[in-house]
């Protein structure tokens, strides 16, 4: 019998399309309210056949793509569906996560039942399944290899901009160059130099020549894409040559 | 291990907005100067508030004045040619450079690249210009004409005052004294200025005559910072109470909405379930109500400003799918992220909601919906296999008739061995 997972803080939604999903599929279904339950380790211990996924959840600070990206590394085989409102409140969100992660599909939390049923059909036989038309005019026709989850590397080069964008990770709406010097103990025209060097890669996300504030928004949007990679720059020993982290 | 680091992250207070206090080093203090002394174009990334116009202005201003002292000193002064000729050029390039992020600041638009100017170069030049400028009035003013440097002063206030606000430096009145009067600069500088005194290189009368208009010129220039400081705390907090109140108007009238549309829509739905009416089909009337007020939040969203043509396109394509219809051939972000301003949006609104209307009434199995864009324009396609119908058989000033007449040779209506086409060529805003 194949294995579902439902992740969805919508609790009555969540347990009637799992009752709706088991009847028309055959198949065990899992909900899970919790965005922070679905750790790597479960995934890799659960390895569910399929992981449908909402991508906001109200409540908690994680998104959808912390979820995508934790049960891809923990089971490579678990099929991901995105499964969302599609309106324009997260579409920024669904673009990122459809390119990212390999997701199989996405579907809009409204379509018919029915469709939903045989779309998790399709990709438990297949691997794969047709895009809700309600979603696609929010995808792009192509994905692009620039903007998968391990290419998000080059936004963080050296420690200096893992620094930079820890800062803009926890800073909320339009920090200063000031308020970005106290957060990491860069200089300001430090900051700038950095900012310039990622200005070109932030064009591949649809960023041209972004201001202050529409690089942060992008930094909380991409934070589960950026943190590993920052992560490993903090954490490479300390002295490197200075010609690794720029002027 | 991977949201347990997410978790600690993201779990962090922003905390970046209570600035922590600073150590003051050797380096700080070197950083900020700097990051002053490379002006407020270097660090320019968004639109300016009324103050920082007019602190622009003062800096036009001051430039402006210095540069017309300098330059009629050129006929009262009498040098030789060359050394004429050579200041009142000085004097210009001074004033250029000097104003030039000034100009910008009037001139620029909120999308423009704000970053194109380097900090060194930035730095190079603004203190040459100033080297020229201060080198010019000191030439041409001794003893009480030395109170002319109060426009320098005004100028140098509103320039440090443009760029404090670029870089998000906020000091207070006495930080601003203490880093100003208290300063190694400051000091090094009566020092320096005792030495030539004592060792007899300049008259200790011009030297008291230039400590003090340098105490002069700090104070101007640091009362104008403080004066546009306060100006620009005042527009703030004006801004925020005109924020505030639009905010709550807005929030009544969404709670007006709220109240007055969908309660009359579900008490409707109530009493037609009450009445057991043969013919009412709950399921139905709840999809009919969830379309209704898509349709309603569509409205808003035109309202509200440039609005994506996707989120024109996904109440109709839902709609339909709630009825069983196939809708294919839709568009990829690359055409349906394009932005439509409210009077495109408002007929791409109608031409979608009329072709799909008539496609569902006339019992269409699959509808496709197609973009097309180019530079100017983005045209939709609405297809149906619903039979198709004779175009010149509309009924006349209602439906698509209305709209062909509306619309002009922007729409068109197209019989298919199916079905039908209706099409509709949207311009594009211009660039924001």
């Amino acid at each position: 019998m194949a294995s579902v997972l439902l992740v969805d803080d919508a609790q009555a939604f969540a347990e009637l399309m799992a009752d709706a999903l088991a009847s028309a599929l055959d198949c065990s279904m899992t909900v899970v309210h919790d965005p922070a339950a679905v750790t790597v380790d479960y995934a890799a211990s659960e390895r569910f056949d399929v992981a449908m996924v909402d991508l906001s959840f109200a409540n908690s600070p994680l998104s959808g793509l912390d979820v995508l990206l934790a049960i891809s590394e923990g089971s490579a085989s678990t099929r991901l569906v995105i499964l969302t409102q599609g309106d324009e409140w997260v579409a920024d969100l669904l673009r990122m996560a459809w390119e990212a992660v390999p997701v199989a599909t996405a579907l809009s939390k409204n379509a018919p039942v029915r469709t939903i049923a045989s779309t998790v059909e399709s990709v438990l036989s297949t691997g794969h399944g047709p895009v809700d038309p309600v979603l696609a005019p929010l995808l792009p026709t192509e994905r692009s290899p620039l903007r998968m989850a391990s290419e998000f590397g080059r936004l963080v080069r050296h420690r200096g901009h893992a620094k930079m964008w820890k800062a803009l990770i926890e800073a909320d709406g339009d920090p200063s160059y000031a308020e970005l010097r106290n957060a990491t103990g860069l200089r300001i025209n430090t900051l700038r130099n950095y900012r310039e060097q990622v200005v070109s890669e932030l064009a591949f996300h649809g960023l041209h020549s972004p201001t202050m504030r529409e690089i942060c928004d992008f930094a909380h949007l991409a934070r589960p894409l950026l943190l590993p990679h920052i992560q490993q720059k903090l954490d490479e020993p300390v002295g490197r040559p200075a010609s690794q982290e720029g002027s | 291990m991977y949201l347990a680091t997410c978790r600690v992250m993201v779990a962090t207070p922003a905390a970046v907005r209570e600035a922590s206090p600073m150590h003051r080093s050797t380096t700080d203090d070197l950083d900020v100067a700097v990051t002053l002394a490379a002006g407020p174009l270097a660090w320019s990334d968004r639109s300016e508030t009324i103050t920082e116009w007019m602190a622009a202005g003062v800096v036009v201003l001051g430039t402006g004045i210095i540069t017309v002292d300098a330059i009629l000193s050129f006929f009262v002064n009498p040098y030789a040619p060359l050394r004429r000729w050579s200041m009142v050029v000085a004097a210009l390039l001074a004033a250029a450079v000097l104003m030039y992020p000034a100009i910008v600041g009037f001139a620029r638009s909120e999308n423009s690249d704000s970053l194109r100017l380097g900090v060194p170069l930035a730095v190079l030049l603004r203190i040459s210009a100033a080297v020229c400028v201060v080198g010019l009035w000191a030439a041409h003013h001794r003893g009480g004409a030395l109170v002319t440097a109060w426009p320098f002063a005004v100028a140098a206030g509103g320039d440090i005052y443009l760029t404090m606000q670029r870089v998000g430096m906020h000091m207070t009145y006495r930080e601003l004294w203490t880093h100003t009067f208290g300063s190694e600069i400051q000091l090094g500088a009566l020092v320096g200025l005792v030495a030539v005194t004592g060792i007899g290189l300049i008259d200790p009368m011009e030297a008291l005559q230039l400590s003090l208009a340098w105490l002069v010129f700090l104070g101007l220039g640091l009362f104008s910072l403080g004066a546009l400081r306060r100006m620009r705390s005042a527009e703030l907090a004006a801004m925020e109470r005109i924020e505030s109140k639009v905010m709550r108007h807005e929030r009544r009238q969404r709670a007006h909405w709220l109240h007055d549309d969908i309660s009359s829509i579900v008490g409707v739905a109530k009493m037609r379930l009450a009445s057991r009416d043969g013919s009412y089909d709950p399921l139905r009337a709840l999809e009919d109500l969830d379309h209704e007020l898509r349709l309603r939040q569509l409205d808003e969203l035109i309202e509200s400003g440039p609005i994506q043509l996707a989120e024109v396109i996904q109440p109709y394509v839902r709609y339909a799918q709630s009825l069983g219809v196939q809708v294919g051939g839709l568009p990829g972000h690359e055409t349906a992220g394009v932005l439509l301003d409210r009077s495109s949006a408002e007929r791409a609104k109608r031409v979608i909601a009329g072709a799909m209307s008539n496609a569902l009434k006339a019992g269409a199995r699959s509808v496709e919906v197609r973009a097309v864009r180019d530079d100017e324009s983005v045209t939709i396609e609405v297809e149906d296999d619903a039979g198709g119908f004779d175009v010149e058989d509309l009924p006349i000033g209602r439906g698509l008739d209305r709209l062909r007449s509306d619309l002009g040779e922007s729409f068109a209506i197209e019989r298919t061995p199916a079905g039908s086409i209706v099409r509709v060529r949207l311009p594009l805003p211009g660039p924001v």
